[in-house]
């Protein structure tokens, strides 16, 4: 903070405090070669399904659970919890995919 | 921590513990005052946030009398039957009179424990407690004589009282109807489940990039299980293959 703040004195909200942190520059920007081999996992979730107790005992093998997302609907994804986009799903090859059709500008 | 039992301060102040209470007090002063006998008039319920005012002592377990010099001198010319503060005493008298207030009081202490069937922990007596009575409040009792002079006040903690007013409400009532189970109880209790799909690596260069159109690979394959899980809580309950219920997508578990 006290070295940015030496560097930039004619900045107007330079002493308005870390409230103000992510309208500064960052230190270290996210294309930084820093993060080159950092990586994350994006979770696909399909959706909800709210049971019962007595419904979740009764689950066996082979029950139907229904989810809260129609057919065509998207499904999201997720990063930490947090919804970054939306997509649909498609299958590569063998493996399940997901086609981002809706997604967050990056800020 | 320990689970201590406990009712309302005010439950505590009741017929059935001043009657005891006063009958001992009158024991008590029968043994020391040659004809004045002195009883507890009433109870006052003292809430756990009050601090009694008092120059307090414990002298046995738990019962703290207010050792006020006024008090004190009292129960010297009540027990000597005489006026102490006009006579001038030695040294060696003073000390006397101190060692014959100490055994007056500490008698007191263990007559109204005694009454109130009190197990506590012995503490080294006298004890000047910060709290005389404990963090739960409990009640004060004014000792007077029959003409209504008041001698000394007790202070007694609500696990003091709370055996004779346990033994006056009665043993309590059974229930109507058995405990049912748990897992009964429970059974209508909404649980919310989560299905992932699976999930992608992505390089945090790449997140950066990402833009519709692109495809995410999940680590998920075409026949295998999507996993169900209590929302927000990491485990999963069940997995299951993508399948389709009334249109909406479902999954049948494995």
């Amino acid at each position: 903070m006290k070295a940015r703040h030496n560097a930039e004195p004619a900045r107007p909200d330079a002493d308005a405090g870390p409230t103000n942190l992510t309208k500064a520059r960052p230190l270290v920007p996210l294309d930084s070669a820093l993060f080159k081999d950092v990586n994350v996992a994006i979770q696909a979730k399909l959706g909800l399904a709210t049971l019962s107790v007595e419904e979740l005992l009764a689950l066996r093998a082979g029950s139907v659970v229904k989810l809260d997302v129609r057919l065509n609907e998207l499904i999201e994804l997720r990063l930490n919890q947090s919804l970054v986009a939306r997509g649909e799903i498609v299958a590569v090859d063998d493996h399940f995919g997901v086609r981002i059709v809706e997604i967050a500008e990056v800020a | 921590m320990t689970a201590q039992p406990w009712l309302p301060v005010d439950a505590l102040v009741r017929e059935a513990v001043r009657a005891p209470l006063d009958a001992a007090v009158r024991r008590w002063s029968a043994r020391w005052f040659a004809g004045r006998s002195v009883g507890v008039p009433r109870l006052a319920a003292v809430p756990a946030t009050e601090r009694p005012r008092g120059d307090w002592r414990v002298y046995r377990r738990a019962a703290a009398i207010d050792c006020s010099r006024q008090a004190r001198t009292r129960i010297a010319d009540l027990g000597l039957d005489c006026s102490l503060d006009r006579l001038t005493l030695g040294e060696a008298d003073r000390r006397l009179v101190d060692a014959f207030e100490r055994e007056v009081l500490r008698d007191l202490s263990q007559t109204v424990e005694d009454a109130l069937g009190v197990l506590g922990d012995w503490r080294p007596a006298p004890e000047t407690p910060a709290e005389p009575l404990g963090r739960l409040g409990g009640a004060t009792a004014g000792l007077a004589d029959d003409r209504g002079a008041p001698l000394l006040t007790l202070a007694l903690p609500q696990a003091c009282l709370l055996p004779l007013c346990r033994e006056s409400l009665g043993p309590p009532r059974p229930g109507e109807e058995p405990p049912g189970s748990r897992v009964r109880a429970l059974a209508s209790t909404p649980v919310a489940l989560e299905a992932v799909l699976g999930q992608a690596e992505v390089a945090l260069a790449d997140l950066k990039a990402l833009a519709p159109g692109d495809v995410l690979v999940l680590d998920t394959r075409l026949d295998g299980p999507a996993l169900l899980r209590v929302a927000g809580a990491g485990r999963p309950v069940a997995e299951g293959v993508l399948t389709q219920d009334e249109d909406a997508l479902a999954l049948k578990l494995k």
